[in-house]
């Protein structure tokens, strides 16, 4: 992020000239093929249904809706369990990887299936292995105590939540272990030379070496991790359909429920604004912590 | 379709012995070729939307439809456009959205259909097809109507019955229910968990639309509705008792919680003794595994009135279509007796969208032939907006807080009153909103 | 995984060393068969007859072979020519946003200029929007544009929502080089041209490769735009292709698992290919500043 501005530049020859027409290529794509799109969907969520004017109608509807309420809580818990979960798998391959061992390019190779795994057969493959009949994860469960009766994985409301997220991990782990690994092989050896002649131990070398290091990837890939959460719509509605009793419908089914099964367009343009508001303030948020780090470290 | 690239063996023929070659034959894959050739292509294309293309067991027909329709033609040509039935929808939303369905005709599933009709409002009327044709649609089509005037012919029409593997009812000496409680009985005399069920129920939300089209059926084993009017009657005694009656087979005799995937590959591999399902459902067995489509009969459904709920997928001609003239000489081309008689048959559907056996010969041999229609054509047909009044335009969210809630009931000691109480709250307010 | 052995000890050959490396070869073992795990499920139900799936006590082996599934795949459905189209895609979309995104994050890392702030967050923005809400409007644009069914034009979109991720990652990446190298190349009179190709590009190997596989995968799999912008089913690619598989009242789901597998063949591939080809450069000695 530019705004994490972290280090002060020198300003040695360094015209605004050169860097405008750097950038040119990124905002000619960008703004060709996603500024209307993206205006327009925003302009839509103002668009009375009935009358066809414009105003807020769809937002007070929405704001006195207490479903609405239970939705962006219940998206607030997988968005933030999916977060931490799948920035610590991620980061804890990536350390493995990082790692020389006979194979690790194999290895890293296999680890990325997850992700080339078109999300239908996962969903497929997942739903599979809940099956209350013939799942293998009834294997696991019952190796519990106490549990003597194959579970039925999609009608408890608390198995159905750790379902969609350990899915939403699972898929998208390799992702976030492969930007940790770039940044983890960029971290200088010299650091981590000096730090063994000082005689650290590994956990403080990983504490005051790799960390900072990586911290600035991290902090991005937090975001990113909260903004591609908010937006996991086709697992969660393969595996649960937002279910038992709404309990995994998060924000992304439930627009694309208003928007295509029940056909309320303009209502769920409205829901698609407050999530997005939410992710800017998530962001801010995240800007706001990212300089702060950066003061301390000066 | 990659069916088109079929072989050309035959040496091109005039257009009038392929007209007869082709009627003769009933063939399908070797046609669409010659006739591209046969003219040239100053013909409008007409793009018919639909999911039926990529149906197994039904495409074929289909494209002879288009074959046929091609042949008989000099000013339109028709082509195929659309997503699989999963996407179709969504798709078609987007469409509309994006400033216009881009099709001439539209096939749709009934929910869509009738917001098509009077959301969107993009259907051409189509009375005079009927009139010209001289047909009676059938009841199912009032939901259809508006302000007096029909908007879409039915293109396919699917109803409700007891499908059942003949072989596996024989091995355990019952006979198809024909009361509720004797469905329950044979229903456990059935199951042998986990080799064989006793019935295929689909009961996970994420087949969300499947689940519902079933459950929706459940109303009327003891005569109730859903809603009458703008009053939601979810938690009436007829229904939850109807609601009962499938919980009992469900735990009677379902894979629990088991996807609508793998019911559907264990009915295939012989292992499912009987299902509630639509008549597509035998077409879609037959396509995946041959061998069991023999043991297929139908029986109807088990209770008194013998009522059961037909869904009625029209063909609608788009107002916006640049081409309505055309539009509509295809529906009426798909409408008329003999071409849809042959469409019937090679898809084996078995409700006709009008009074057809009355006016196809053929047609009535056809279904005399068939063992497994029988339920099929015991049942009497319910529209769904007998059921379920001014919802029926509301269809996926109502069945949506239907299976929502009926979810509870399905815990060990879960009411299903208390589930459909608390639905009815739910529904009472979308009352408000319809 | 069995080739999974041990690092050279190298130097350290004392006791602690090699249970540590044996700890170390015992956990990416159980890491592997854990996060593998539902791969492996995958494998073994599209290879081994239905009624093995579909039983109980499910069995951890194979108890048979049958290559039905895949044959579907193959006989059935042009699975080939469908998987060709989508690296077609993918491969313009790695392309454009390579040429993209490189220029933007050297100047987003190296180069201060007014606006910086304001395009981070616009950069930001493009990600929040969720795609259900988009893809009607981007319709419209591509039939202004006369881009409907056409599969260059998809690429380009494809790119349009990656490059923005691929800004930060690589920007992030470009963040770690010491400033003093570039700052020296240029007191030197180097061109920002040159600063970025000899120094830069050099140096941030693993954040290209991140970048490239990022925009790989983000396009490999994507269905939603797809299916509203390309309808002719003769442009299939892979994501639409293998949602025709999944018919009324059918979805076939070994067959799906089957297609899961040939489908994420190619993209692990490209990265092997990718990570070996640019890494073993890294590792050939060009860090060390």
């Amino acid at each position: 992020m530019s705004a994490v501005a972290a280090t002060p530049r020198s300003r040695h020859r360094l015209g605004d000239g050169v860097a405008y027409w750097l950038i040119l290529p990124l905002l000619a794509l960008e703004g060709l093929f996603l500024a209307y799109p993206i205006l327009s969907g925003i302009a839509s969520s103002f668009v009375n249904p009935d009358s066809g004017g414009y105003d807020f109608s769809n937002f007070s509807t929405m704001l006195a809706d207490p479903d609405f309420w239970a939705i962006m809580i219940r998206t607030l818990v997988f968005v933030l369990l999916v977060d931490v979960a799948v920035l610590l798998t991620g980061l804890g391959v990536a350390l493995l990887m990082n790692r020389q061992f006979r194979g690790r390019g194999v290895v890293r190779g296999l680890l990325t299936i997850p992700w080339a795994v078109p999300e239908v057969p996962v969903a497929i493959t997942f739903i599979f292995m809940i099956d209350p009949t013939f799942g293998v994860f009834n294997l696991l469960a019952r190796m519990l105590p106490g549990v003597t009766e194959n579970p039925q994985w999609t009608l408890d409301p608390t198995l159905a939540m750790a379902i969609v997220v350990t899915v939403t991990v699972w898929k998208g782990f390799p992702f976030y272990s492969l930007v940790l690994l770039a940044a983890l092989q960029a971290v200088p050896e010299e650091l981590y030379e000096a730090a063994r002649l000082d005689g650290a131990s590994a956990w403080r070398q990983f504490r005051h070496v790799t960390l900072p290091g990586i911290r600035p990837s991290i902090a991005l890939l937090a975001v990113l991790a909260f903004i591609y959460s908010m937006q996991q719509f086709t697992l969660i509605w393969l595996i649960t359909g937002g279910g038992p009793v709404d309990a995994t419908l998060t924000l992304a089914p439930a627009i694309y429920m208003q928007a295509f099964r029940f056909y309320n367009f303009e209502y769920a343009a409205a829901m698609a604004v407050v999530g997005l508001l939410f992710s800017v303030l998530a962001t801010l948020a995240f800007i706001s912590v990212q300089r702060r780090l950066a003061l301390d470290e000066r | 379709m990659t069916k088109r690239d079929a072989p050309e063996t035959i040496l091109k023929p005039s257009r009038r012995q392929l007209l007869a070659g082709a009627a003769a034959l009933g063939a399908t894959a070797l046609t669409p070729a010659f006739s591209r050739r046969a003219f040239a292509d100053d013909r409008k294309v007409l793009k018919v939307m639909s999911w039926e293309q990529f149906q197994p067991g039904e495409k074929d027909g289909w494209n002879a439809l288009f074959d046929k329709f091609n042949q008989s033609q000099d000013k339109y040509k028709v082509e195929w456009t659309g997503w699989p039935a999963g996407q179709y929808i969504s798709n078609v939303v987007i469409q509309a959205k994006a400033g216009g369905i881009d099709a001439d005709v539209l096939m749709a599933m009934p929910d869509l259909a009738a917001q098509v009709i009077r959301k969107f409002k993009l259907a051409e009327p189509l009375d005079a097809i009927v009139s010209e044709l001289g047909i009676t649609p059938s009841g199912g089509h009032e939901f259809l109507k508006q302000d007096g005037k029909l908007y879409g012919l039915s293109a396919i029409d699917v109803n409700f019955a007891l499908v059942y593997n003949k072989a596996l009812f024989e091995k355990a000496g019952v006979s198809p229910a024909t009361s509720q409680d004797e469905w329950i009985e044979t229903t456990k005399k059935l199951t042998h968990r986990p080799d064989q069920f006793g019935i295929a129920l689909t009961n996970n939300i994420s087949d969300g639309g499947e689940w519902w089209f079933q459950l929706q059926n459940f109303c009327l084993p003891y005569d109730g509705k859903w809603a009458e009017g703008k009053t939601p009657l979810a938690n009436s005694p007829e229904t939850v008792k109807g609601l009962e009656l499938w919980k009992s087979l469900y735990e009677v005799g379902t894979p629990q919680g088991t996807a609508q995937s793998a019911i559907m590959k264990l009915a295939a591999d012989g292992r499912v003794a009987q299902a509630w399902g639509v008549n597509p459902t035998v077409v879609v067995l037959r396509a995946t595994n041959p061998d069991i489509y023999p043991e297929l009969r139908s029986a109807a459904p088990p209770w008194p009135s013998k009522r059961s709920l037909d869904r009625i997928h029209p063909l609608i001609a788009l107002k916006s279509s640049k081409n309505v003239d055309g539009a509509l000489a295809f529906i009426k081309f798909a409408m008329a007796p003999d071409n849809m008689a042959a469409l019937m048959e090679q898809n084996l559907y078995v409700i006709p969208p009008y009074d057809l056996a009355a006016k196809s010969e053929k047609f009535k041999s056809f279904l005399a032939d068939k063992p497994w229609v029988t339920g099929y054509q015991e049942a009497k047909q319910v529209s769904p907006i007998d059921v379920m009044g001014d919802f029926a335009y509301v269809d996926d969210q109502f069945g949506r807080i239907v299976m929502q809630n009926l979810q509870s009931a399905l815990k060990p000691g879960g009411s299903v009153k208390a589930a459909m109480d608390a639905a009815q709250k739910q529904l009472e307010a979308l009352a408000k909103k319809v | 995984m069995s080739s999974i052995g041990l690092a050279h000890p190298a130097s350290r050959t004392d006791r602690t060393a090699a249970v540590a490396a044996i700890l170390r070869a015992a956990l990416i073992l159980v890491v592997c068969f854990v996060l593998l795990f539902p791969v492996y499920w995958m494998v073994l139900n599209a290879i081994q007859p239905s009624e093995y799936s579909l039983s109980w006590p499910p069995s951890l082996l194979p108890r048979g072979f049958e290559w039905s599934n895949f044959r579907h795949l193959f006989e059935d459905k042009p699975i080939v020519d469908w998987l060709l189209k989508s690296t077609f895609v993918a491969a313009i979309v790695v392309a454009a946003t390579l040429i993209v995104v490189v220029p933007a994050a050297y100047a987003l890392s190296r180069l201060r200029w007014r606006g910086q702030n304001l395009l981070g967050l616009f950069l930001l923005f493009t990600q929040i929007m969720p795609g259900a809400m988009i893809v009607a409007p981007e319709l419209t644009l591509f039939r202004t544009f006369g881009w409907t069914d056409n599969l260059t034009a998809l690429a380009f979109l494809h790119a349009a929502f990656v490059v923005p991720l691929c800004t930060w990652i690589l920007k992030s990446s470009f963040d770690a080089v010491p400033r003093e190298l570039v700052e020296a190349a240029l007191v030197d009179g180097c061109s920002h041209t040159a600063a970025l190709w000899r120094i830069m590009l050099p140096l941030t190997r693993p954040g290209l490769v991140a970048v490239s596989v990022v925009a790989f995968f983000s396009s490999w799999n994507e269905y939603l735009f797809s299916s509203a912008l390309i309808t002719q089913s003769d442009l299939y690619t892979g994501s639409l292709g293998l949602a025709t598989l999944i018919t009324q009242l059918d979805t076939p789901l070994f067959v799906l698992m089957a297609a899961g597998v040939m489908f994420s063949v190619l993209p692990v591939a490209f990265y092997l290919a990718i990570q070996r080809h640019i890494l073993r450069g890294l590792t050939a000695g060009a860090v060390k500043g």
